[in-house]
């Protein structure tokens, strides 16, 4: 029974997820257009009309819209992004080869907020009002305000030139992410710790706390089990959104670091009007957000048995 | 009870999958991190056996003395490196440029970062010097037979990479394939087309030269030439087109190794060049967009040259021991365009010589580029042919802006809209600003919008832009006649400005080749445009490299980083 409802479920979501898609898409294909030409940036200011009518046309940016996103659809379906216009390259050949350094990235980031933004929480909550509570929230508070591109390079002046510990940009080893991911999540790792620990005060006052103490149950079963079970529901939900967030904020950090990941190609594109390249981006960061979202719908049926697959 | 034992289990099974996938995804993103190219792996053992001979050294001078003495001693043995190397080959030159290239297709595109790495890979018709000078390359000589008719003498055995012979019948066709529509069937117009709109055919006469024939006289052609990166034509008719943006070959010093796209481009130098091989065996190319990393980079050791150093950082970087900056006035000159179309004020020329008056150029250059920028009389800059070394320039001073304002009718003075694309030119905003403010204390009340560039393009391609405009002009002709053409003849699309006297003036420079006349009519139509003062007149920009200070070489006016002229 549970099964079937799950399987109705998947198709739903994953149905109207392809809406979702579709409709981003057609929404970049029309906005990107209105504010810029590639072959103007491509040609030079000086450019004649002539020559900027010969290329236009040897690029199909002469057709009417309707039917260059027609186009664009009926190939989409078929897999084809078409080519990049600055690259002379397939758009999506350029985003998959980045893809991983971007999705690399963003699960480090994840994971070193979610390490170090719980335990925190944690702690503020149990210890509520005491030193490590204040230490705890100075230091998210402070996270939460650094601005990334100053954190980014102050890291680099710090780790990088004066101490030489790590590497300072591009990509090869592990050491290449700690810098990147550290700046990436401070933002994260703050907002996810006070949320937790707001998240925690409520749960800990509630009465089946209290009963759970009261039956005898070891301190860290309650606290684990019962407290923030139901106190990471907030903090699921706030995480599913911060991963889109993540995609798109890896833009700067992405460029302090000259980390050859897709927020970088994106911001390139759009400044080139580099349309296809756009589109496969949007595309394919579109389906990372609408399934990361799925996932955690998913998530919350498992931290709460009241919340069913409807 | 067993119903719920159920949905237990189904949760516990979704939470494995969830967290199934992402484990998979970690992992099998790292292992594409990691296995994508055996050549990867290679540069970063390279890379960590570098750093780890540098921590040995640290290790060793590090027991006696502080931090800060430590790296002295590092730097003095460094320096004593330097002192007992041989002048043998160079092993590797990293260079650090704000983007990557876009195509290995020299046709294709026209931003100065691919040229940059292209000129590597491929050899151009004809090059310049750093004065201006033209000098041969793949065509040995060149004669005009009369305006329209230029003669090529090209150079003979030269190779390609892959072993495909340079001859007439290349040259014809890489012609062929930048003229308006490509006289080789089946060939999509190409980018840097637009230079070559008067060519009209190539006739091949032999072997070893060539005939162009123009639709009209252009003396700017021959400058034009030394941007025409010569491509294979064997190579290109049995693989298409296409494979150059990937798969260059060329006849020039290197050849491409590898290019993993935003991250690094290695090039490797070709032993049988046709000028003897390069003294650096292998150049790696870094797109690192934000300059304070460059500088970082740098200043690790990790890049030997970076380009576009912020001119509030280069003082610092130069007093660094290793590091030196260094410097060439650009091809780039920057200033405000002036819309006499749509706004009748500015066709007053006293209300234009006004604006010049009211703007404290020198001010600008000291506080905002911290010198590093070069004043300039009009749109020439110094190392162009009509350059005169006596220029004038119209002074700061705010009081006769004032008057002449007065004179022309405006002694409250007006209202005007100003605008400056966004992330385009160095120091652009802020100058923008500060002229803004010097207008606005002479009475003109200055909006100023700071449009993307983009959409700025976008406008001036609809021949739309507001009263006052900032923007710069790189001319990589080295021939003023280039700007003033574009800039401001009245048939162009980029001009806003219209007088008959300096448009036949512009025209006879182009029906004047011979270099004498020809540079006589540029100096009358610069005197012209200084009187008339269309534009206020600013400075050209000076170019600022981070430079390793062991590796030997010099800034390029255009822009190009030779590693040929590297050691």
């Amino acid at each position: 029974m549970a099964r079937a409802n799950i399987g109705r479920y998947l198709v739903k979501r994953l149905l109207s997820a392809l809406i979702v898609v579709i409709g981003v898409t057609a929404v970049i294909f029309v906005v990107s257009r209105l504010s810029g030409d590639p072959v103007d940036l491509m040609l030079g200011l000086e450019a004649t009309p002539e020559s900027r009518a010969a290329l236009r046309h040897a690029l199909g940016l002469d057709q009417p819209l309707h039917i260059q996103y027609f186009i664009f659809l009926s190939n989409a379906i078929r897999g084809d992004f078409g080519v990049s216009i600055r690259n002379n390259v397939p758009a999506m050949q350029l985003v998959l080869e980045r893809l991983p350094n971007t999705i690399l990235l963003t699960l480090v980031t994840v994971l070193l907020a979610v390490a170090v933004a719980i335990p925190i929480g944690i702690v503020s909550a149990l210890k509520h009002n005491t030193i490590f509570d204040y230490l705890g929230m100075t230091f998210t508070f402070v996270g939460q305000s650094i601005p990334s591109f100053w954190l980014g390079i102050l890291l680099i002046l710090f780790l990088g030139v004066q101490l030489r510990l790590l590497p300072i940009s591009g990509i090869g080893t592990p050491a290449h992410l700690v810098m990147p991911a550290i700046t990436l999540s401070s933002f994260l790792l703050a907002s996810l710790a006070r949320l937790t620990r707001s998240s925690m005060l409520e749960t800990l006052n509630r009465d089946y706390i209290r009963t759970a103490k009261a039956k005898g149950l070891k301190y860290s079963r309650v606290i684990i089990r019962h407290a923030l079970r139901t106190a990471l529901i907030p903090v699921v939900t706030v995480l599913g959104l911060q991963i889109a967030a993540l995609m798109g904020g890896a833009v700067i950090t992405e460029q302090i670091f000259a980390y050859p990941g897709v927020g970088w190609l994106a911001i390139t594109a759009i400044y080139a009007r580099d349309f296809p390249v756009v589109q496969a981006v949007v595309f394919v960061v579109s389906v990372i957000v609408v399934l990361a979202n799925l996932v955690v719908d998913i998530v919350y049926t498992y931290l709460d048995p009241r919340i069913g697959y409807e | 009870m067993t119903s719920t034992d159920s949905e237990k289990s189904d949760r516990r099974s979704f939470l494995k999958i969830v967290g199934g996938t992402l484990v998979g995804l970690v992992v099998g993103s790292a292992a594409g991190y990691y296995l994508r190219s055996p050549e990867i792996r290679e540069v970063i053992r390279t890379v960590t056996q570098t750093e780890a001979a540098r921590t040995v050294t640290q290790t060793i001078t590090a027991p006696a003395t502080t931090i800060t003495q430590t790296r002295t001693i590092t730097q003095t043995a460094t320096v004593t490196v330097t002192q007992t190397a041989t002048p043998v080959a160079r092993p590797r030159l990293t260079i650090a440029q704000g983007v990557d290239p876009t195509t290995m297709d020299p046709d294709m595109q026209s931003e100065t970062p691919t040229f940059v790495v292209l000129f590597h890979i491929y050899d151009s018709f004809l090059q310049v010097d750093r004065e201006g000078k033209l000098v041969p390359v793949l065509a040995t000589s060149w004669t005009y037979q009369d305006p329209r008719t230029l003669d090529l003498e090209l150079r003979r055995g030269v190779k390609f990479s892959n072993g495909e012979e340079f001859n007439a019948e290349v040259a014809a066709f890489n012609l062929r394939r930048m003229t308006t529509p490509p006289l080789i069937p089946d060939a999509k117009p190409t980018v840097l087309a637009r230079d070559y709109l008067t060519v009209q055919d190539v006739e091949v006469l032999d072997n070893y030269r060539i005939r162009i024939k123009m639709k009209q006289s252009d003396p700017l052609l021959l400058r034009i030439l030394r941007n025409k990166l010569v491509i294979p034509k064997k190579y290109v008719e049995e693989n298409g087109f296409d494979i150059l943006a990937t798969k260059p070959v060329g006849t020039g010093p290197y050849t491409l190794k590898e290019w993993i796209k935003g991250d690094h481009l290695t090039l490797v130098k070709r032993p049988d060049y046709w000028q003897g091989p390069a003294a650096v065996d292998e150049v790696v190319f870094r797109p690192i967009p934000e300059a304070a990393t460059r500088v970082a980079e740098l200043r690790v050791g990790n890049v030997d040259i970076i380009t576009n150093v912020p001119p509030d950082q280069a003082g610092a970087l130069d007093a660094e021991p290793n590091i030196d900056v260094r410097t060439v006035p650009s091809v780039r000159v920057a200033f405000v365009m002036m819309n006499t179309e749509t706004n009748e004020k500015l066709r007053d020329p006293r209300v234009r010589q006004a604006l010049n008056y009211a703007v404290d150029v020198n001010s600008i250059i000291q506080h905002i580029f911290q010198g590093y920028a070069k004043r300039v009389s009009t749109l020439c800059p110094s190392f162009f042919a009509p350059y005169d070394p006596n220029n004038k320039f119209y002074e700061y001073n705010p009081a006769k802006a004032k008057q002449l304002l007065a004179d022309a009718g405006y002694k409250d003075g007006f209202e005007i809209d100003m605008e400056v694309a966004r992330g385009r030119w160095l120091g652009a905003e802020a100058a923008a600003e500060a002229i803004a403010g010097m207008l606005n204390a002479v009475g003109i009340k200055t909006t100023l919008y700071t449009p993307e560039f983009g959409v700025w393009a976008k406008g001036t391609q609809e021949h739309k832009i507001r009263s006052l405009a900032y923007a710069a002009w790189g001319n990589n002709t080295f021939n003023v006649l280039q700007s003033i053409n574009a800039l401001l003849h009245s048939n162009r699309p980029f001009s806003w400005y219209s007088n008959s006297k300096l448009d036949a003036l512009i025209d006879q420079a182009f029906d004047t080749p011979d270099p004498e006349k020809h540079n006589a009519i540029l100096r009358e139509a610069l005197d012209l445009i200084f009187e008339e003062a269309p534009y206020i007149f600013l400075y050209q920009h000076v170019d600022i490299y981070g430079v390793n200070s062991k590796v030997s070489w010099q800034p390029r006016p255009d822009e190009l980083i030779l590693a040929y002229e590297a050691r």
